[in-house]
């Protein structure tokens, strides 16, 4: 066994051990399991919340996609989710975190009281969600089968293991804690590596201009049409203020404040890691490996390359990290989308609270290993095809939430029409060939505003006791 | 009566401010200026995602120590 074996190891034992002592005091009740309590400090949540974000979409697929389509096409993508950040913390922060309950799908319900509203936003979630878990999984394989040597499919299996573990028994509290560590280890792997790069061979305007010499295609905005910049920043920057598990960090936050200034905190981290990667690592990798087949490769190719085996175990870890942060996250969104908001009544109701939280265990390892066996014949360029799923998601539940939450008007009839029509357009323009990609959000997203402000003006008006609730969302 | 619930105007000004640089910079001039091999689209991205996150920061720390007092 080397080294790196050996860190690997190391650090998953690492994780099962938090999840195991996490689990001693989630079970025994629901606020525990979903929301950690309600009493996660602004540091460790904005850390967790960049974890949670960064995922390994965030080291393998951003370097994978600025190698295969161009820096600014990245920056464009990313810009979107770091915007993102600030419009969540105005727009949907203090509200939500007032609003006190566990998941997106519960205000929605509760702006929109309807059966359609109920099971439409959890069944999106899951759907959009597994294809996101997905990608991830195809990120620790790659990166377990180019640096350790292990079988592409034994790698997958193995994370997944590991990962639904921990989060099954730990919920909330053990994926925070486990998000920090990771967390820490990626921002010194990526800023590591970038820094070291930079010492041998110049700053990043040296670097990319010394790419842009030899590949030019590396600098320009010609690789897609216009629509798929724009489309990729704006999917993004809606996603943020509904991807729930950012939104379940929201209500982790000891209060609105400190929810505001985590969501704030972590999008400072995340540019930094981000721009790291994107203007340093990448324009060296695309000088050393101009010919690669699978872009999504460069980060490992570079580490393979330029860095001793200690380097390259904590750059597998830190890979892992990054996946296994998102991917508990999702995994516990994905979980509470069905056993708190599809079946949340029915567990209620019929079942003790023991055998409810073993239902959700039971769930979550559902969903993780219908993922994995999905991973097994995995997609191109993981960031591109995960965004077109997170896509589904901005298209559906933005217009919703927000105007649920800052337009007085917004009624039943509107919720549902825009999140109805939303998805429909999204999927339409999605699935009709020749759409560039990530670029149905552009039409999908003016049609659910549309589609809101038409149904409510012609739908019942809000009773005032609705108004007067929502209202006191905005107040401190 | 505004059919909208009130929004801080410091945090309706950063949303509009990031929405003009953000509209600013997608337009075509800034696809074909290069600089250090980059397009200057790329360049303001990066940009965005640096003072974006600072001023929004900046912003909320004010506004704390503005109410505290």
């Amino acid at each position: 066994m080397t080294i790196e074996h050996i860190l690997v190891l190391t650090y998953l034992v690492g994780c099962i051990g938090i999840g195991i002592l996490a689990s001693r005091k989630v079970l025994v009740s629901r606020e525990e399991y979903w929301v950690a309590g309600r009493r996660i400090g602004t540091f460790v949540n904005a850390m967790a919340i960049m974890a949670a974000l960064a995922s390994g979409g965030s080291i393998i697929g951003v370097m994978g996609l600025a190698y295969g389509r161009g820096i600014p096409y990245t920056l464009a993508l990313f810009a979107g989710a770091v915007v993102g950040f600030p419009l969540a913390s105005i727009l949907i922060a203090k509200p939500l975190r007032n609003f006190g309950k566990f998941t997106i799908t519960d205000f929605l319900a509760d702006r929109y009281p309807h059966t359609i509203v109920r099971y439409a936003v959890p069944s999106i979630i899951v759907v959009s969600f597994t294809v996101y878990i997905v990608a991830q999984m195809k990120a620790a394989g790659i990166t377990a089968n180019a640096l350790l040597g292990i079988p592409y499919n034994h790698a997958v299996t193995l994370a997944t293991v590991v990962f639904i573990l921990y989060v099954s028994i730990g919920g909330m509290v053990a994926i925070t804690w486990t998000d920090v560590v990771q967390g820490v280890l990626m921002l010194l792997v990526v800023l590591g590596t970038a820094v070291a790069l930079m010492f041998q061979f110049g700053t990043p305007t040296t670097l990319i201009g010394e790419a842009a010499r030899r590949v030019p295609e590396i600098g320009q905005v010609v690789h897609m049409p216009m629509a798929s910049y724009l489309g990729s920043f704006v999917i993004w920057a809606a996603a943020i203020s509904v991807v729930p598990h950012i939104v379940m960090r929201v209500f982790t936050a000891k209060d609105a404040r400190g929810a505001r200034l985590s969501l704030n905190a972590a999008m400072i981290i995340y540019s930094i890691m981000i721009l790291g990667a994107v203007l340093v690592i990448v324009p060296y990798g695309k000088m050393a490996f101009p010919y690669l087949t699978d872009a999504d490769q460069i980060f490992l190719r570079v580490i393979q390359r330029e860095f001793p085996p200690l380097v390259r175990g904590l750059a597998v870890a830190a890979v892992l990290a990054a996946v296994m942060s998102t991917t508990d996250a999702l995994l516990l969104a994905c979980s509470s989308a069905i056993s708190h908001d599809l079946l949340g009544h029915v567990i209620e109701k019929k079942f003790s609270p023991k055998t409810g939280s073993r239902i959700t265990v039971g769930m979550t390892w559902v969903i993780g290993l219908v993922a994995m066996i999905l991973a097994y014949s995995p997609p191109k360029l993981i960031t591109e095809f995960y965004s077109a799923a997170i896509g589904l998601l901005s298209a559906s539940l933005f217009v919703p939430t927000i105007a649920g939450i800052w337009w007085k008007k917004a009624n039943l009839s509107g919720g549902m029409a825009s999140l109805l029509i939303g998805a429909g357009v999204y999927l339409a323009v999605q699935f009709t060939p020749g759409t560039p990609p990530l670029s149905a959000i552009l039409f999908a997203l003016p049609a659910s505003a549309v589609a809101m402000a038409i149904f409510s003006a012609i739908g019942r008006p809000n009773a005032p006791e609705m108004v007067e609730k929502i209202g006191s969302l905005h107040s401190s | 009566m505004s059919h909208f619930f009130p929004m801080k105007s410091g945090d309706r000004g950063y949303l509009i401010s990031i929405l003009v640089f953000a509209f600013v910079a997608f337009l075509p001039w800034s696809h074909r200026i290069r600089f250090s091999g980059m397009a200057l689209f790329g360049w303001l991205m990066a940009a965005l995602m640096v003072f974006s996150p600072a001023i929004a920061l900046i912003q909320f720390l004010l506004s704390k120590k503005h109410n505290n007092k």
